[in-house]
């Protein structure tokens, strides 16, 4: 069959629909794309046809903007999701003002099991921790120092304090 | 695109229902595609509707074309495809009408061109630069001809390929280079020396209208260095 020939043309020889179509979709085999690009080299209106098919919408466009903007919608969903999830796991915030408030709420050895088979110790359970070994002999005081508020606890072997909100810290002061 | 293709052939095969699917899928695409081509609304409807009812299945027209779609291409590209030739040939048809005084211009204009000692004295040049250009590869020439001839930048070319930019200006200038040298191994075979070969490059670059004027310009500098 020859492709290049079509009754509905007024130039015989120009290619049919359906072969510029094929072209504009890159599905031509090597040998027709050559001959076809030796027609289109010497054919204005076939030139201006094929740049004409190409001027349409193009599909493929979308799903590469689909992609950045689900990308855009979805990562932030999960960073918050994931945050809530963790938060979620945590115990539940205890006020920190002083000593006798906090170990009593919760049995220490319970939360430490639970605690440790779970997950690796927050700031806060570290200082009931610390409560627990001391036998509950110290005090435990919340200050806010310069360079962040910090976590003190009082033993009878000297005070140590712990940084709030920063990766575990722990010194030891006499 | 198979859905495309058993559309098209149910479309082709008289299917009133598929018919109905194809216009509602189709037909706002085709006023668009038209309007684009013919830039005025009422001769934008005028054509997608004829294009249209060209391809309406009914006892009248028993073979439609959308039975010549094979599904290669998208159905949309073929429509735009169809619509651009159906324009063409309408143009073509009115033309033939309407200005046939233009034509005769022309071929008075063309006659009186050959007879033209300038122009005859370029043949050779001319007949040169035509067999460089023939020499190259198809793909180089469609992108002489689209960058030069239709005016479209590179990026344009590059669309239509399905390639970047940067490689057509690549083969561009490639395919430049190769017609540089294929006109001066070609006058230099035919007798002429280098000086008169670089006076016919300016001669021609000035005097006779040809897009690639530009181009050889640049490139009579380097000839006459290498020469």
């Amino acid at each position: 069959m020859n492709r290049f020939s079509s009754p509905a043309n007024q130039s015989a020889r120009c290619p049919t629909p359906d072969l510029l179509s094929a072209f504009a979709a890159n599905a031509l085999s090597p040998g027709e794309r050559k001959t076809l690009l030796d027609h289109l080299a010497g054919c204005k209106t076939c030139r201006a046809c094929v740049s004409f098919i190409g001027e349409a919408p193009q599909s493929r466009q979308w799903p590469r903007f689909a992609t950045h903007a689900a990308a855009i919608l979805i990562l932030p969903a999960l960073g918050f999701a994931l945050l809530s999830l963790h938060r979620a796991g945590k115990p539940p915030h205890l006020p920190l003002s002083s000593a006798s408030q906090t170990p009593s709420l919760l049995q220490p050895a319970e939360f430490l099991t639970n605690s440790l088979s779970t997950r690796r110790l927050t700031q806060a359970e570290r200082a009931f921790h610390l409560l627990t070994q001391s036998h509950l002999s110290s005090s435990l005081a919340f200050y806010r120092k310069p360079n962040g508020p910090r976590l003190v606890l009082q033993t009878e072997r000297g005070e140590r304090w712990i940084a709030v909100g920063s990766p575990f810290s722990e010194s030891k002061r006499n | 695109m198979q859905h495309e293709k058993d559309l098209a052939q149910a479309c082709a095969s008289g299917d009133r229902q598929a018919w109905q699917h194809f216009l509602e899928l189709y037909s706002c695409k085709l006023y668009i595609a038209a309007l684009a081509l013919v830039e005025d609304k009422n001769l934008a409807r005028e054509l997608a509707d004829t294009v249209c009812a060209d391809l309406y299945c009914n006892s009248q027209n028993p073979r439609s074309k959308l039975a010549t779609y094979t599904g290669r291409g998208s159905l949309e590209s073929w429509l735009r495809a169809v619509l651009f030739q159906f324009n063409i040939d309408r143009h073509r048809t009115e033309r033939r009408f309407t200005s046939f005084d233009d034509e005769l211009y022309l071929i008075e204009r063309s006659s009186a061109l050959a007879f033209d000692p300038l122009v005859r004295g370029h043949s050779n040049f001319e007949d040169s630069l035509r067999e460089s250009i023939r020499a190259l590869e198809p793909e180089d020439r469609f992108i002489l001809a689209s960058h030069f001839f239709d005016g479209r930048n590179l990026a344009q070319v590059a669309q239509v390929l399905h390639t970047h930019a940067s490689t057509v200006g690549r083969r561009l200038g490639k395919a430049l280079i190769a017609i540089r040298r294929g006109v001066v191994r070609r006058l230099s075979h035919q007798g002429l020396s280098s000086s008169a070969l670089a006076e016919s490059l300016d001669l021609f670059a000035t005097e006779v209208s040809f897009d690639l004027q530009a181009e050889l310009l640049l490139g009579v500098d380097l000839m006459r260095e290498g020469t």
